[in-house]
C-alpha cells in the first residue's frame, strides 16, 4: 500500500477532500433545488433506480467492510507509538476520531499497546451522582480514556464526571490519552475549555481520492468484481479515471465522505447495485438491455442526499445533533436532554429514514448518512464538528 | 402684452417637457411596469428562497431585497426622466425649485422618510431578518420600504414603522446582520444562598442547552439589589429564530437547578431583559 495516508495530523490542520469546481456548483445547486421542491422530491428513487436491485450483504461485504477502518489503525499505531515508549512529547495527549466510527478505534489501539484503559462512570450515574469522586489515575504507563463521549451527559447535571476527569487529568503525572468523537470535542472544547488541559489534539488525515482507490477498488479488484457507473456505463475501476479530477469517481467519494473512510465505505456500499434481471422487456431501453446482460457487475448508481423528517425537521436536527455530540445516545437519554414534543417518534422517523441505526443500546448516526446529516444540520445553523 | 406672456410660458412649457409626440407612451409603460413587476418578483422569491434555503444565507437574501428595489427604481427613474423632460441645467432649476415648494408644503413628511429609508439601504441600522426594538416594541424586520418598514413581534403583530423614527429615535438591533443575538435570562434570588454555587450551576444550564452556539461565550452575571441577587445567564442561541426557545429552556432548566441548590427566587423576578 504505498499510498496510504500515514499520519495523525493537527485536528485544525485537517483538510477534508475537495470536490472539482463544477462539481460543487452541481451539488449547490441540486440542494437548492431539493430545498425549493421540498423534502419529498429529495426522497424520491433515483434516474433509473427501477433496473436495479440491492447488493446482498456478503457481496458488499468483500467489497467495502462493514467494520472497516481504512488506515486509521495503522496511523493510531504510527503516530502514538514513540509517545507510547515514553519518548518526549506532551503529557496529555487528545485523539479526535471522526464520527460514525464502526468500532472502538482508541481503545483497540490501547490494547495493541498494552496500555491500560479507564473505564467510563455506568451512564446512570451520569447525573445522578450529586457529588462524584474524582477518578483514579495512579498508576504507571500511559492511561487511555477511549472514549470522552461516554463521561458527560448535555444536561445541567452531566458534566460533574467529564469536569472531574479533565481536573485529574491536568493534575496528574502520568501520560494520559483522551479519545474523542469529532462532534464530542468540538463541544467540550469550544463550550467547556477542555483543550486547556491538553498539549496535543491530533486526528487521523483524510482519506483522499488515492487512499480510498487503495482501499476500496483494491478490495473489489482482490474480489474480482466489476463496477461500472450507472450513468455512462463506465467501468469506475478503470485506471485512466484515476486522476483526482471530476471523472474520477474516487475523488467525488472522498470529497462527500470529508476523507472518513468508513463513511466513504458506507456511502460506497449504498451506491452499489446489482442489474435486475427481470427486465420489463422495454425495447427501448437498451442502458437496461446491457446492463442485465451484464448482469454480473456491479453498478454504481449517483448518490442522493437524505433528507430530515419533513414533519419536524427542526426536532429531527437537534435530536442528530445530540446523537452527535455523544457519538450515540440511548433513547432514555434523548428523552432526557432533546427539547423536542416527541422524542420518540421521531427517532423511528430517524431509524426509518436510515438517517440512524440501533448499535447496542445506543443510537447512533448511520455512517451512510453522515454527510447528508452534516449538511442538514450546517443549512439549520446548528454549531458543527469535525472533520 | 398678455400675448407675449402667454407665448413665454409656453415656450418655457414646450422646452421643459418633451414634445407629446416625441414622448414614447410606451416604452414608459414598459419601464414602470417592468420595474414593478420585477420589484414584486424580488420581494416574494427572495424571502421564498431565503426561507427555504440554507440558514446561513437567510439574511443575505433578505437583506438584498431593499437594495435591489432602491437600485432598480433609480434606474428606472434615470431611464424615464429623459424620456419626459428636456434634460437641460435650467430646466432642472425649475423642476428642483417646484420640487422643492410641494415637498415643502404637502409632502414633507413623506420625503422625510422616504430620504431616512434610503440612508436605512445604505448605513443599515436594520435589515430584513434583523431583530430589532423600537420604542417598547421587539419583533423581527420582515420588510424594508421606501417609506416605512415592517416588523412583527413574538406576540405576532405587525408594527409598521416609519424610517423618519431614525433622525429622532434610537433603534436597538438585537443581531446587526448577524444569525444569532444574546439571550439573557434573569433569576433574582433571595440574597442568602451560595454565590459560587448559583452561577456553577446556571452556566452548565447554558451550556448543555440544544440551542446553544458553541462560538460565543456564555456568561454569567451577578447583581444586588435591596431584596435579593440578580444572576442575569448570556449566551447566544445557534439561530435568531430559536431565542425564544432558548429563553423558556434557560428560565426553566435554571428555575430547577436553583431549587435543588435549594435557592428561593425573589418573588417579583425582573423580567427578562
Amino acid at each position: 500500500m504505498p499510498d496510504e495516508p500515514t499520519e495523525l495530523v493537527p485536528l485544525d490542520d485537517y483538510a477534508p477532500p475537495q470536490l472539482a469546481a463544477d462539481d460543487r456548483l452541481r451539488q449547490v445547486w441540486g440542494r437548492w433545488r431539493d430545498a425549493l421542491n421540498g423534502a419529498e422530491a429529495a426522497d424520491e428513487a433515483r434516474p433509473g433506480e427501477g433496473a436495479f436491485d440491492a447488493v446482498p450483504a456478503e457481496r458488499l461485504d468483500r467489497i467495502a467492510p462493514r467494520s472497516g477502518l481504512g488506515y486509521v489503525p495503522a496511523m493510531l499505531d504510527r503516530g502514538l507509538g514513540p509517545w507510547v515508549r515514553g519518548e518526549p512529547g506532551p503529557r496529555v495527549r487528545v485523539v479526535v476520531v471522526p464520527p460514525c466510527a464502526p468500532g472502538p478505534v482508541v481503545a483497540d489501539c490501547a490494547r495493541r499497546h498494552g496500555m491500560e484503559i479507564l473505564e467510563p462512570p455506568a451512564a446512570a450515574a451520569l447525573i445522578s451522582d450529586p457529588e462524584p469522586d474524582p477518578p483514579d489515575l495512579n498508576g504507571t504507563g500511559p492511561l487511555v480514556v477511549p472514549d470522552l463521549g461516554r463521561w458527560f451527559l448535555r444536561h445541567r447535571l452531566g458534566l460533574r464526571h467529564l469536569r472531574g476527569l479533565l481536573d485529574a487529568a491536568a493534575v496528574t503525572d502520568r501520560r494520559v490519552l483522551l479519545g474523542a468523537g469529532g462532534w464530542t470535542w468540538a463541544y467540550l472544547d469550544r463550550v467547556l475549555g477542555a483543550g486547556l488541559v491538553a498539549g496535543d489534539v491530533s486526528t487521523p488525515s483524510a482519506h483522499d481520492a488515492r487512499a480510498l482507490r487503495d482501499w476500496l477498488v483494491g478490495a473489489a479488484a482482490a474480489a474480482d468484481e466489476r463496477i461500472r457507473d450507472a450513468t455512462d456505463e463506465r467501468d469506475v475501476l478503470d485506471p485512466d479515471r484515476a486522476n483526482g479530477g471530476r471523472d474520477d469517481p474516487m475523488a467525488k467519494l472522498a470529497a462527500r465522505a470529508r476523507g472518513i473512510p468508513w463513511v466513504a465505505a458506507a456511502v460506497w456500499r449504498d451506491a452499489l447495485r446489482t442489474a435486475r434481471p427481470d427486465a420489463d422487456g422495454d425495447a427501448g431501453d437498451r442502458a437496461r438491455g446491457d446492463r442485465v446482460q451484464d448482469g454480473e457487475a456491479l453498478w454504481l448508481v449517483p448518490w442522493q442526499a437524505q433528507v430530515l423528517p419533513p414533519t419536524d425537521r427542526e426536532g429531527a436536527a437537534l435530536l442528530l445533533h445530540a446523537i452527535l455530540i455523544h457519538d450515540g445516545l440511548s433513547p432514555d437519554a434523548i428523552e432526557r436532554i432533546v427539547p423536542v414534543r416527541a422524542p420518540l417518534p421521531l427517532i423511528a422517523a430517524c431509524l426509518e429514514r436510515d438517517l440512524i441505526v440501533r448499535d447496542g443500546e445506543h443510537l447512533r448516526v448511520r455512517a451512510g448518512a453522515y454527510p447528508s446529516v452534516r449538511q442538514a444540520l450546517a443549512d439549520a445553523g446548528l454549531s458543527l464538528g469535525e472533520p | 402684452m398678455g400675448d407675449d406672456i402667454g407665448s413665454d410660458a409656453d415656450a418655457k412649457a414646450s422646452t421643459l417637457l418633451n414634445d407629446l409626440g416625441e414622448i414614447s407612451f410606451g416604452w414608459i409603460a414598459l419601464i414602470v411596469l417592468g420595474t414593478w413587476a420585477t420589484i414584486v418578483a424580488l420581494r416574494i422569491v427572495l424571502p421564498f428562497l431565503a426561507e427555504r434555503g440554507p440558514s446561513p444565507l437567510r439574511l443575505y437574501l433578505l437583506g438584498a431585497v431593499p437594495i435591489a428595489r432602491l437600485l432598480l427604481i433609480t434606474v428606472a427613474v434615470l431611464l424615464l426622466i429623459p424620456e419626459v423632460f428636456n434634460v437641460t441645467f435650467q430646466n432642472f432649476l425649475v423642476i428642483a425649485g417646484a420640487a422643492s415648494v410641494a415637498i415643502g408644503f404637502a409632502f414633507k413628511d413623506l420625503v422625510t422618510s422616504v430620504v431616512a429609508g434610503v440612508v436605512a439601504v445604505f448605513e443599515r441600522p436594520y435589515r430584513p431578518g434583523d431583530w430589532v426594538r423600537v420604542g417598547d416594541d421587539y419583533g423581527e424586520v420582515r420588510s424594508v420600504g421606501l417609506r416605512s418598514f415592517r416588523m412583527v413581534t413574538a406576540e405576532d403583530n405587525a408594527i409598521i414603522v416609519p424610517h423618519s423614527q431614525i433622525w429622532d429615535d434610537n433603534v436597538a438591533n438585537a443581531n446587526d446582520g448577524t444569525r444569532t443575538c444574546m439571550v439573557v435570562a434573569t433569576f433574582r434570588v433571595d440574597p442568602d444562598h451560595d454565590g459560587a454555587a448559583v452561577r456553577a450551576a446556571l452556566h452548565d444550564v447554558a451550556a448543555t442547552s440544544a440551542y446553544l452556539h458553541f462560538d460565543r461565550p456564555v456568561a454569567v452575571m451577578a447583581k444586588p439589589d435591596v431584596t435579593g441577587t440578580s444572576y442575569m445567564v448570556k449566551a447566544y442561541p445557534f439561530d435568531l429564530r430559536e431565542q425564544f426557545r432558548f429563553k423558556t429552556d434557560l428560565t426553566l432548566r435554571g428555575k430547577a437547578a436553583l431549587r435543588d441548590l435549594g435557592v428561593a427566587e425573589v418573588v417579583g423576578v425582573e423580567g427578562m431583559a
